[in-house]
């Protein structure tokens, strides 16, 4: 029984990190990287996984080598411990630096992603979310929203590659999440205000767009799809999507 | 069970419906044949006091229609026809048993199993989901009240309704879309021929299949008639110029000519006197229901949400053929005295850049 105890703890430790080994071909990992930070913010999100998983395999074994141990049946005393200083200063100290190491490393990073904030760059769409969907709202020629010249498009956004694209974020109701796996690009989208978020596609493709903040009952089905298409493409996306919007009625409704 | 709601006592109803709105759209997949079309509540009324029309009225709906399982139009050969018409990519559009599935895992939890808007979601929605069974739908191409086309359908669940809980559709595929809005058409053919046969058996005091017959090429033929409806202008789309804005705002508050300030009100804010009136309770409260029964208030224009859409053609059909089942009038119909139109189509252009310049406040991003 014991030895099934101790067991239980070495098959958890062996489990998580065989499933971790096998998850990218077995596409149980993340999208491959198709922005300008994903590498980077991948690169991170690897170092830390590793730092954990140091952690991971060292308590849970520790943990099993302990309950082997003390399931023993011998007539041996239990050892009283009041606490030992020395221990507790050197793990405090020992992942303290590591979480200060983390901070710092990361920060570089965390600057660049956050970069459109401050920017004066104008955006090149503004993403309207609302229960339970994207809509994309487009400045036109002038570059300037709420005027003549806007178009919009629900569950599309058409960007152009290798540009670093700002959007405007916007929501209509509660607190939504624009989250686009493929970009390693999560930013909530807060009511009242309006955030700025930026990405650099590196690959043309269609990518995913879903909502990362729990916002209602249709959370799960608030999907939408970014288009990266290539800088000439764009533009004449753009002069058809404007010729459309100006329709005056007699091809599709 | 969400009908019986009233009757509790206000926090339960409160938790009640609370589960019901997070569960009841939690696309759920019902297995076929668990799901039945029922009879209006319209229909159950009437026929209260006798049972027996109310079975033949449901005996003849369901030889007409099929079951919710196994849903057909079987009253017209013109209908798969009449399906290929209006568009280009028929070949694989799925059936409507097919799309009354896809029917009931994502618009049934708000649109209810017979297009009531009455599903398990619908409560404490608004506005309330379509009821469809009434053959009436607020934004199409066509002008007269026309039924739509499939065209018409299939753009909203393209588009969405902006400003409503009704989302975009375009995760689906497009002939899944082509099959929903089929499917949509179907219901609220079988609907109107629901209360067409109703009418009929007060009048006539029976209901035979030859009657139902008679009843679904009635309503059928009212859908055959919306291709020629359609709203168009010819030529460009005048641009949105300083002086068009100015005539459309003259035309706008013009009580003869636009006279939407009577609704609208003089900023667009909604607030027209026509719109309102003092309720029982001193309270001002809309004068106007809708088509559903619903009070209905206008749009305020200075938000830009259009439920119709936003294009420039959207807002000049919205205008020129009014909006079914409001007061929204056909300005582009209407007549003086003399017979001449009342405005023309460069008019109506200048009160759409009226009307979409009050949402373009051209903030600098």
């Amino acid at each position: 029984m014991r030895a099934l105890t101790a067991l239980l703890f070495v098959a958890l430790v062996a489990g998580v990190v065989w499933s971790f080994a096998v998850a990218p071909e077995r596409g149980w990992w993340m999208p491959t990287s198709a922005s300008s930070v994903g590498d980077d913010v991948d690169r991170l999100f690897h170092g830390i996984t590793a730092l954990i998983a140091v952690a991971f395999v060292g308590v849970v074994g520790w943990l099993a080598w302990l309950v082997w141990r003390g399931t023993r049946a011998t007539n041996e005393r239990a050892l009283t411990n009041h606490g030992n200083a020395r221990l507790e200063g050197v793990w405090t100290i020992v992942t303290g630096a590591i979480l200060l190491t983390l901070a710092i490393v990361q920060l570089a990073l965390w600057n660049t992603m956050q970069s459109a904030r401050a920017s004066d760059v104008k955006p090149l769409a503004r993403v309207v979310a609302a229960q339970f969907e994207w809509r994309f709202r487009y400045p036109g020629v002038d570059a300037v929203f709420d005027t003549a010249d806007d178009f919009e498009t629900p569950y599309r956004l058409v960007v152009p590659v290798g540009e670093r694209v700002t959007l405007e974020l916007r929501s209509k109701d509660v607190i939504h999440g624009f989250f686009v796996p493929a970009f390693r690009l999560k930013q909530d989208v807060l009511p009242g205000s309006a955030l700025r978020t930026w990405f650099e596609a590196r690959s043309i493709g269609e990518y995913d767009v879903v909502c990362s903040q729990l916002c209602g009952a249709g959370h799960y089905r608030m999907a939408g799809k970014i288009q990266v298409v290539a800088r000439a493409d764009f533009d004449a996306w753009q002069s058809s999507m404007q010729l459309a919007w100006n329709s005056n009625g007699k091809e599709k409704p | 069970m969400h009908r019986n709601l009233d009757r509790l006592p206000g926090p339960a109803r409160g938790v009640v419906s609370l589960l019901l709105v997070t569960l009841g759209s939690c696309g759920f997949d019902p297995t076929p044949g668990s799901l039945q079309f029922s009879l209006s509540k319209a229909t159950i009324e009437a026929t209260r006091d006798d049972l027996a029309a109310r079975a033949s009225i449901e005996h003849e709906i369901t030889a007409l229609f099929g079951t919710a399982s196994d849903p057909r139009f079987t009253a017209s050969d013109a209908w798969p026809s009449a399906a290929a018409a209006d568009h280009s990519t028929s070949a694989s559009i799925p059936d409507l048993v097919r799309s009354g599935r896809n029917y009931a895992r994502e618009c049934l939890a708000c649109h209810g199993v017979e297009g009531g808007g009455d599903g398990p979601s619908a409560y404490g929605l608004n506005p309330k989901p379509r009821d469809f069974r009434n053959g009436i739908f607020k934004y199409t191409a066509l002008k007269d009240q026309s039924r739509p086309r499939r065209l018409d359908i299939l753009r909203t669940l393209e588009q969405g309704v902006a400003g409503t809980s009704m989302p975009n559709f375009q995760r689906l595929s497009s002939t899944e879309r082509e099959g929903l809005a089929e499917y949509v058409r179907f219901l609220s053919v079988r609907g109107e021929v629901e209360s067409v046969l109703v009418a009929t058996w007060k009048e006539e005091g029976e209901i035979n299949a030859d009657t139902a017959h008679e009843a679904a090429s009635i309503v059928w033929s009212r859908w055959l008639k919306s291709d020629s409806k359609l709203v168009v202008f010819d030529g460009d789309v005048p641009l949105s110029t300083p002086e068009r804005i100015a005539r459309g705002d003259a035309l706008f508050h013009d009580g003869l000519k636009g006279n939407c300030l009577s609704c609208h009100g003089a900023t667009g804010a909604g607030d027209g006197p026509a719109a309102w009136k003092i309720g029982v309770d001193g309270k001002r409260e809309p004068a106007y229901l809708d088509a559903w029964g619903e009070p209905i208030r206008p749009r305020d224009l200075r938000d830009g949400v259009f439920r119709g859409g936003a294009r420039p053609i959207d807002l000049y059909r919205r205008i020129y053929a009014g909006i079914p089942g409001g007061p929204m009038p056909a300005l582009g119909e209407a007549q003086t005295k003399d017979g001449a139109p009342l405005v023309t189509p460069d008019e109506i252009w200048c009160l759409v850049h009226y009307v979409r310049s009050l949402s373009q406040r051209g903030e600098a991003p």
